[in-house]
Protein backbone atom coordinates (compact mmCIF):
# COMPACT_ATOMS: atom_id res chain seq x y z
CA UNK A 1 0.00 0.00 0.00
CA UNK A 2 1.54 3.72 -1.16
CA UNK A 3 1.20 5.75 1.97
CA UNK A 4 2.68 8.86 -0.04
CA UNK A 5 1.41 12.30 1.50
CA UNK A 6 -1.14 10.40 3.81
CA UNK A 7 -1.92 12.93 6.65
CA UNK A 8 -1.03 12.41 9.96
CA UNK A 9 -2.18 14.23 13.25
CA UNK A 10 -0.01 13.94 15.69
CA UNK A 11 -1.44 15.29 19.34
CA UNK A 12 1.64 15.52 21.53
CA UNK A 13 2.49 18.62 23.80
CA UNK A 14 6.16 17.37 24.04
CA UNK A 15 7.52 20.09 21.51
CA UNK A 16 10.88 17.33 20.77
CA UNK A 17 9.01 14.21 21.15
CA UNK A 18 6.73 15.74 18.38
CA UNK A 19 9.81 16.43 16.37
CA UNK A 20 11.20 13.05 16.37
CA UNK A 21 8.01 11.17 15.63
CA UNK A 22 7.29 13.96 13.09
CA UNK A 23 10.93 13.21 11.39
CA UNK A 24 10.48 9.70 11.15
CA UNK A 25 6.62 9.86 9.93
CA UNK A 26 7.91 11.96 7.20
CA UNK A 27 10.83 9.88 6.12
CA UNK A 28 7.96 7.53 5.51
CA UNK A 29 6.65 9.78 3.37
CA UNK A 30 3.74 10.72 5.21
CA UNK A 31 2.81 14.02 5.76
CA UNK A 32 2.32 15.06 8.97
CA UNK A 33 0.29 18.34 11.54
CA UNK A 34 1.42 18.71 14.90
CA UNK A 35 -1.12 19.55 17.67
CA UNK A 36 0.04 20.96 20.51
CA UNK A 37 -3.33 20.21 22.63
CA UNK A 38 -6.39 18.16 23.21
CA UNK A 39 -8.32 21.06 21.75
CA UNK A 40 -6.12 22.01 19.26
CA UNK A 41 -5.86 18.24 18.10
CA UNK A 42 -9.95 18.09 18.03
CA UNK A 43 -10.13 21.56 16.05
CA UNK A 44 -7.29 20.27 13.08
CA UNK A 45 -9.49 16.51 12.81
CA UNK A 46 -12.44 18.27 12.24
CA UNK A 47 -11.32 20.60 9.21
CA UNK A 48 -8.28 18.67 8.07
CA UNK A 49 -9.61 15.28 7.95
CA UNK A 50 -6.50 13.29 8.41
CA UNK A 51 -5.73 9.60 7.24
CA UNK A 52 -4.57 8.86 11.10
CA UNK A 53 -4.60 10.34 14.87
CA UNK A 54 -1.35 9.35 17.10
CA UNK A 55 -2.12 10.92 20.21
CA UNK A 56 -0.51 11.34 23.79
CA UNK A 57 -2.92 10.62 26.58
CA UNK A 58 -1.53 13.42 29.29
CA UNK A 59 -2.36 16.79 27.12
CA UNK A 60 -3.11 19.93 28.20
CA UNK A 61 -6.48 21.58 27.21
CA UNK A 62 -8.18 18.01 26.77
CA UNK A 63 -6.36 14.74 28.00
CA UNK A 64 -5.95 12.44 25.17
CA UNK A 65 -8.66 10.10 26.05
CA UNK A 66 -11.67 12.82 26.38
CA UNK A 67 -10.60 13.79 22.82
CA UNK A 68 -10.99 10.34 21.55
CA UNK A 69 -14.19 9.70 23.44
CA UNK A 70 -14.74 13.23 21.19
CA UNK A 71 -13.78 12.34 18.37
CA UNK A 72 -15.68 8.84 18.31
CA UNK A 73 -19.16 10.66 18.83
CA UNK A 74 -18.57 13.58 15.80
CA UNK A 75 -19.90 12.84 12.65
CA UNK A 76 -17.05 14.43 11.10
CA UNK A 77 -14.15 12.64 12.92
CA UNK A 78 -15.95 9.36 14.26
CA UNK A 79 -14.22 7.02 11.59
CA UNK A 80 -10.89 8.58 11.15
CA UNK A 81 -8.20 5.69 13.39
CA UNK A 82 -6.61 7.13 16.42
CA UNK A 83 -3.40 5.23 17.83
CA UNK A 84 -2.54 6.42 21.59
CA UNK A 85 0.71 6.73 22.16
CA UNK A 86 1.90 7.09 25.65
CA UNK A 87 4.30 6.54 28.61
CA UNK A 88 1.12 5.75 30.66
CA UNK A 89 0.99 2.41 29.26
CA UNK A 90 -1.02 0.94 32.59
CA UNK A 91 -3.80 -1.54 31.86
CA UNK A 92 -6.57 0.65 32.97
CA UNK A 93 -5.83 3.25 30.24
CA UNK A 94 -5.22 0.46 27.58
CA UNK A 95 -9.07 -0.95 28.58
CA UNK A 96 -10.31 2.65 28.50
CA UNK A 97 -8.32 3.38 24.97
CA UNK A 98 -9.79 0.19 23.40
CA UNK A 99 -13.09 0.48 24.80
CA UNK A 100 -13.25 3.89 24.00
CA UNK A 101 -12.52 2.84 19.97
CA UNK A 102 -8.54 3.47 20.03
CA UNK A 103 -7.14 1.48 16.90
CA UNK A 104 -4.85 0.50 18.77
CA UNK A 105 -2.25 1.61 22.11
CA UNK A 106 1.81 2.32 21.79
CA UNK A 107 4.00 2.64 25.02
CA UNK A 108 6.25 5.09 23.86
CA UNK A 109 9.49 3.79 25.74
CA UNK A 110 8.79 0.43 24.44
CA UNK A 111 8.46 1.46 20.71
CA UNK A 112 11.10 2.96 18.68
CA UNK A 113 9.81 5.36 16.24
CA UNK A 114 10.34 3.09 13.21
CA UNK A 115 7.98 0.58 14.97
CA UNK A 116 5.00 3.17 15.93
CA UNK A 117 5.47 3.82 12.00
CA UNK A 118 4.40 0.19 11.54
CA UNK A 119 1.79 0.13 13.74
CA UNK A 120 -0.25 3.51 11.78
CA UNK A 121 0.98 1.54 8.53
CA UNK A 122 -1.33 -1.77 9.69
CA UNK A 123 -3.98 0.30 11.32
CA UNK A 124 -4.42 2.45 7.78
CA UNK A 125 -3.93 -1.01 5.89
CA UNK A 126 -7.05 -2.41 8.02
CA UNK A 127 -8.92 0.87 8.04
CA UNK A 128 -8.32 1.18 4.00
CA UNK A 129 -9.77 -2.56 4.00
CA UNK A 130 -12.53 -1.96 6.52
CA UNK A 131 -14.20 0.87 4.04
CA UNK A 132 -13.68 -0.79 0.62
CA UNK A 133 -15.38 -4.08 2.12
CA UNK A 134 -18.11 -1.44 3.65
CA UNK A 135 -18.28 -0.04 0.06
CA UNK A 136 -18.51 -3.31 -1.69
CA UNK A 137 -21.34 -4.54 0.77
CA UNK A 138 -22.85 -1.06 0.52
CA UNK A 139 -22.86 -1.57 -3.57
CA UNK A 140 -22.43 -5.12 -4.32
CA UNK A 141 -22.64 -4.54 -8.14
CA UNK A 142 -19.67 -2.13 -8.69
CA UNK A 143 -22.30 0.20 -10.25
CA UNK B 1 -15.76 -1.82 108.96
CA UNK B 2 -15.09 -4.41 106.55
CA UNK B 3 -17.71 -3.70 104.50
CA UNK B 4 -16.69 -0.04 103.84
CA UNK B 5 -13.20 -1.65 102.93
CA UNK B 6 -14.75 -3.74 100.71
CA UNK B 7 -16.98 -0.94 98.93
CA UNK B 8 -13.26 1.13 98.84
CA UNK B 9 -11.32 -1.84 97.18
CA UNK B 10 -14.69 -1.93 94.70
CA UNK B 11 -14.54 1.88 94.27
CA UNK B 12 -10.27 2.00 93.73
CA UNK B 13 -10.49 -1.25 91.27
CA UNK B 14 -13.03 0.28 89.15
CA UNK B 15 -10.91 3.47 88.62
CA UNK B 16 -8.29 2.06 88.12
CA UNK B 17 -10.02 -0.51 85.76
CA UNK B 18 -10.99 2.50 84.28
CA UNK B 19 -7.71 4.27 83.78
CA UNK B 20 -6.18 1.52 82.52
CA UNK B 21 -9.20 1.02 79.77
CA UNK B 22 -8.53 4.70 79.14
CA UNK B 23 -4.76 4.22 78.63
CA UNK B 24 -5.47 1.17 76.33
CA UNK B 25 -7.68 3.07 74.12
CA UNK B 26 -5.55 6.09 74.05
CA UNK B 27 -2.36 3.80 72.97
CA UNK B 28 -4.53 1.79 70.69
CA UNK B 29 -5.58 4.87 68.47
CA UNK B 30 -1.55 6.15 68.96
CA UNK B 31 -0.73 2.95 67.45
CA UNK B 32 -3.54 3.54 64.77
CA UNK B 33 -2.82 6.97 64.10
CA UNK B 34 0.82 6.01 63.49
CA UNK B 35 0.25 2.86 60.79
CA UNK B 36 -2.20 5.53 59.16
CA UNK B 37 0.57 7.93 58.94
CA UNK B 38 2.74 4.99 57.62
CA UNK B 39 0.60 4.24 55.58
CA UNK B 40 -0.02 7.00 53.85
CA UNK B 41 3.67 8.03 53.89
CA UNK B 42 4.38 4.61 52.14
CA UNK B 43 1.51 5.55 49.55
CA UNK B 44 2.82 8.94 48.70
CA UNK B 45 6.09 7.34 48.80
CA UNK B 46 5.22 4.70 45.73
CA UNK B 47 3.13 7.41 43.97
CA UNK B 48 5.95 9.90 43.93
CA UNK B 49 8.51 6.46 42.67
CA UNK B 50 5.80 6.24 39.99
CA UNK B 51 6.00 9.34 38.48
CA UNK B 52 9.62 10.23 38.56
CA UNK B 53 10.00 6.40 36.90
CA UNK B 54 7.52 7.95 34.21
CA UNK B 55 9.38 11.10 34.31
CA UNK B 56 12.07 9.29 33.29
CA UNK B 57 10.72 7.64 30.90
CA UNK B 58 10.02 10.67 28.35
CA UNK B 59 13.40 11.73 28.25
CA UNK B 60 14.56 7.89 28.11
CA UNK B 61 12.10 7.77 24.72
CA UNK B 62 13.43 10.59 23.44
CA UNK B 63 16.98 9.86 23.44
CA UNK B 64 16.49 6.40 22.43
CA UNK B 65 13.89 6.89 19.59
CA UNK B 66 16.52 9.76 18.38
CA UNK B 67 18.93 7.59 18.25
CA UNK B 68 17.80 4.97 16.45
CA UNK B 69 16.48 7.44 14.00
CA UNK B 70 19.59 8.64 13.44
CA UNK B 71 21.58 5.34 13.30
CA UNK B 72 18.91 4.02 10.60
CA UNK B 73 19.21 7.40 8.41
CA UNK B 74 22.77 8.15 7.43
CA UNK B 75 21.58 10.46 4.88
CA UNK B 76 19.40 13.03 7.06
CA UNK B 77 19.13 16.34 6.32
CA UNK B 78 22.10 18.38 8.52
CA UNK B 79 18.56 20.44 10.05
CA UNK B 80 16.67 17.89 11.25
CA UNK B 81 20.09 15.99 12.17
CA UNK B 82 20.85 18.94 14.48
CA UNK B 83 17.08 18.51 15.87
CA UNK B 84 17.28 14.90 16.97
CA UNK B 85 20.72 16.03 18.43
CA UNK B 86 19.32 18.97 20.24
CA UNK B 87 16.86 16.45 21.74
CA UNK B 88 19.05 14.24 22.65
CA UNK B 89 21.46 16.95 24.53
CA UNK B 90 18.09 18.63 26.03
CA UNK B 91 16.61 15.08 27.28
CA UNK B 92 20.20 14.20 29.02
CA UNK B 93 20.23 17.77 30.73
CA UNK B 94 16.69 17.22 32.10
CA UNK B 95 17.33 13.12 33.19
CA UNK B 96 20.56 14.94 35.06
CA UNK B 97 18.29 17.80 36.39
CA UNK B 98 15.86 15.43 37.46
CA UNK B 99 18.00 12.98 39.88
CA UNK B 100 19.93 16.03 41.28
CA UNK B 101 16.60 16.85 42.72
CA UNK B 102 15.64 13.63 43.72
CA UNK B 103 19.24 12.88 45.33
CA UNK B 104 18.74 17.04 47.29
CA UNK B 105 15.66 15.55 48.38
CA UNK B 106 17.04 12.47 49.97
CA UNK B 107 19.27 14.23 51.61
CA UNK B 108 16.83 17.09 52.94
CA UNK B 109 14.73 14.00 54.02
CA UNK B 110 17.62 12.76 56.25
CA UNK B 111 18.31 16.03 57.30
CA UNK B 112 21.96 16.02 55.83
CA UNK B 113 21.08 19.04 53.65
CA UNK B 114 23.32 22.05 54.23
CA UNK B 115 24.13 25.11 52.52
CA UNK B 116 27.73 27.02 52.78
CA UNK B 117 26.79 30.68 53.78
CA UNK B 118 29.49 33.22 52.37
CA UNK B 119 29.06 36.93 51.81
CA UNK B 120 27.65 37.34 48.00
CA UNK B 121 26.83 40.05 45.36
CA UNK B 122 23.57 38.94 45.04
CA UNK B 123 22.39 41.73 42.33
CA UNK B 124 25.48 40.27 40.02
CA UNK B 125 23.97 36.84 40.99
CA UNK B 126 20.64 37.82 39.31
CA UNK B 127 22.24 39.53 36.54
CA UNK B 128 24.35 36.47 35.69
CA UNK B 129 21.10 34.51 35.76
CA UNK B 130 19.08 36.82 33.81
CA UNK B 131 21.89 36.69 30.88
CA UNK B 132 21.67 33.38 30.77
CA UNK B 133 17.90 32.94 30.11
CA UNK B 134 18.20 36.06 27.81
CA UNK B 135 18.23 33.67 24.71
CA UNK B 136 15.33 31.35 25.98
CA UNK B 137 13.34 34.70 26.57
CA UNK B 138 13.57 36.00 23.03
CA UNK B 139 12.84 32.45 21.69
CA UNK B 140 9.32 33.21 23.40
CA UNK B 141 9.10 36.86 23.00
CA UNK B 142 9.13 37.28 26.31
CA UNK B 143 11.51 40.23 27.78
CA UNK B 144 13.00 39.91 31.04
CA UNK B 145 13.15 42.98 33.42
CA UNK B 146 15.39 43.04 36.62
CA UNK B 147 14.33 46.35 38.49
CA UNK B 148 18.16 46.40 39.56
CA UNK B 149 18.47 48.40 43.56
CA UNK B 150 21.57 48.08 45.46
CA UNK B 151 22.01 45.65 47.74
CA UNK B 152 24.53 44.63 50.63
CA UNK B 153 26.43 41.80 50.84
CA UNK B 154 24.01 38.80 51.32
CA UNK B 155 25.42 35.54 53.51
CA UNK B 156 23.98 32.60 51.08
CA UNK B 157 25.32 29.26 49.25
CA UNK B 158 25.53 31.11 45.48
CA UNK B 159 25.67 27.72 43.87
CA UNK B 160 22.10 27.07 46.08
CA UNK B 161 20.76 30.41 45.10
CA UNK B 162 21.45 30.57 41.60
CA UNK B 163 19.42 27.12 41.73
CA UNK B 164 16.78 28.90 43.11
CA UNK B 165 16.56 31.58 40.49
CA UNK B 166 16.88 29.06 37.82
CA UNK B 167 13.94 27.38 38.72
CA UNK B 168 12.00 30.55 39.37
CA UNK B 169 12.97 32.09 35.92
CA UNK B 170 12.64 28.57 33.94
CA UNK B 171 9.02 27.95 35.41
CA UNK B 172 8.27 31.66 35.05
CA UNK B 173 9.26 31.28 31.14
CA UNK B 174 8.06 28.06 30.74
CA UNK B 175 4.69 28.96 31.57
CA UNK B 176 4.10 32.64 30.57
CA UNK B 177 2.67 33.03 26.76
CA UNK B 178 3.28 36.50 26.82
CA UNK B 179 4.31 39.72 28.96
CA UNK B 180 7.51 40.77 31.05
CA UNK B 181 8.61 38.62 33.56
CA UNK B 182 9.49 41.13 36.27
CA UNK B 183 12.83 40.50 38.98
CA UNK B 184 12.56 42.56 41.90
CA UNK B 185 14.31 42.71 45.52
CA UNK B 186 13.41 44.89 48.71
CA UNK B 187 14.78 45.11 51.79
CA UNK B 188 12.66 45.04 54.66
CA UNK B 189 13.99 44.78 58.59
CA UNK B 190 16.57 42.03 58.32
CA UNK B 191 15.15 40.15 55.39
CA UNK B 192 16.07 40.82 51.51
CA UNK B 193 13.71 39.46 49.05
CA UNK B 194 13.19 38.58 45.91
CA UNK B 195 10.49 38.41 43.29
CA UNK B 196 9.87 36.57 40.30
CA UNK B 197 6.56 37.70 38.70
CA UNK B 198 5.18 36.83 35.23
CA UNK B 199 1.99 37.39 33.52
CA UNK B 200 1.90 33.46 32.43
CA UNK B 201 -1.21 31.37 32.59
CA UNK B 202 -1.14 31.37 36.57
CA UNK B 203 -2.43 28.70 39.05
CA UNK B 204 -5.46 27.20 40.56
CA UNK B 205 -6.46 28.20 43.93
CA UNK B 206 -6.87 24.84 44.82
CA UNK B 207 -2.95 24.19 43.53
CA UNK B 208 -1.69 26.26 44.91
CA UNK B 209 -1.31 24.91 48.85
CA UNK B 210 0.59 21.69 47.43
CA UNK B 211 2.93 23.60 45.45
CA UNK B 212 6.13 23.26 47.64
CA UNK B 213 4.52 20.03 49.02
CA UNK B 214 6.52 16.94 48.85
CA UNK B 215 5.17 13.99 46.63
CA UNK B 216 3.26 16.46 44.68
CA UNK B 217 3.09 18.06 41.04
CA UNK B 218 5.43 16.21 39.55
CA UNK B 219 2.27 14.79 36.88
CA UNK B 220 0.36 17.95 36.44
CA UNK B 221 3.56 19.78 35.10
CA UNK B 222 4.04 17.37 32.85
CA UNK B 223 6.59 18.26 29.58
CA UNK B 224 8.49 19.97 31.62
CA UNK B 225 10.16 17.40 33.35
CA UNK B 226 11.36 18.03 37.12
CA UNK B 227 9.68 21.59 37.28
CA UNK B 228 7.35 20.28 40.53
CA UNK B 229 10.23 18.41 42.27
CA UNK B 230 12.29 21.74 41.47
CA UNK B 231 10.11 23.94 43.87
CA UNK B 232 10.26 21.45 46.19
CA UNK B 233 13.86 21.72 46.23
CA UNK B 234 13.72 25.87 46.11
CA UNK B 235 12.18 25.65 49.33
CA UNK B 236 14.39 23.32 51.12
CA UNK B 237 17.02 25.34 49.91
CA UNK B 238 15.54 28.31 51.09
CA UNK B 239 14.67 27.63 54.65
CA UNK B 240 18.14 26.22 54.63
CA UNK B 241 19.21 29.34 54.44
CA UNK B 242 16.80 30.36 56.88
CA UNK B 243 14.76 32.35 54.59
CA UNK B 244 11.12 32.01 53.11
CA UNK B 245 9.44 30.98 49.72
CA UNK B 246 5.56 32.02 48.85
CA UNK B 247 3.84 32.58 45.95
CA UNK B 248 0.86 34.94 44.55
CA UNK B 249 -0.98 33.78 41.57
CA UNK B 250 -4.51 34.21 39.73
CA UNK B 251 -5.52 31.86 36.93
CA UNK B 252 -5.19 33.47 34.02
CA UNK B 253 -3.17 36.88 35.27
CA UNK B 254 0.19 35.27 36.31
CA UNK B 255 2.37 33.90 39.27
CA UNK B 256 4.77 36.70 41.51
CA UNK B 257 7.16 33.60 43.72
CA UNK B 258 9.40 35.70 46.30
CA UNK B 259 12.27 34.07 48.91
CA UNK B 260 13.26 35.63 51.46
CA UNK B 261 17.20 35.08 53.00
CA UNK B 262 18.34 36.67 56.35
CA UNK B 263 20.62 39.69 56.03
CA UNK B 264 22.44 38.12 59.09
CA UNK B 265 24.23 35.16 59.38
Amino acid sequence: MNFTDTLILLVEDEEYLAKMYEVEFQLNDFKVKWAKDGEEGFTFASVDQPALIVSDIILPKMDGLTLLKKLKSDLKTKNIPVVILTNYGEQKNMKDAFSTGAADFVVKYLATPKEVVEKIKVVLEKTAKETAAQVNAENPTGV
Amino acid sequence: MPTVIAILFLFFANVIALIAFLVAVFKREKVQRKFDDTVAYLASKEEFNALVVHELRTPLSLISGSTDTILRHKDLKREVLEDLVTSIKTSSDSMLELVSAILDLAKMEAGRFGVTKEKSDLVKLIDEVVDAFVPLSESKKLKIIFEKKELPPIPMDPFRIRQVLNNLLSNAIKYADKGEIKIYTHIQDDKVTVCVQDQGRGISEEELPSLFARYNRLSSSKGSIGSGLGLVVVKGIVEAHGGHIWVDSKLGIGSTFCFSLPLSP
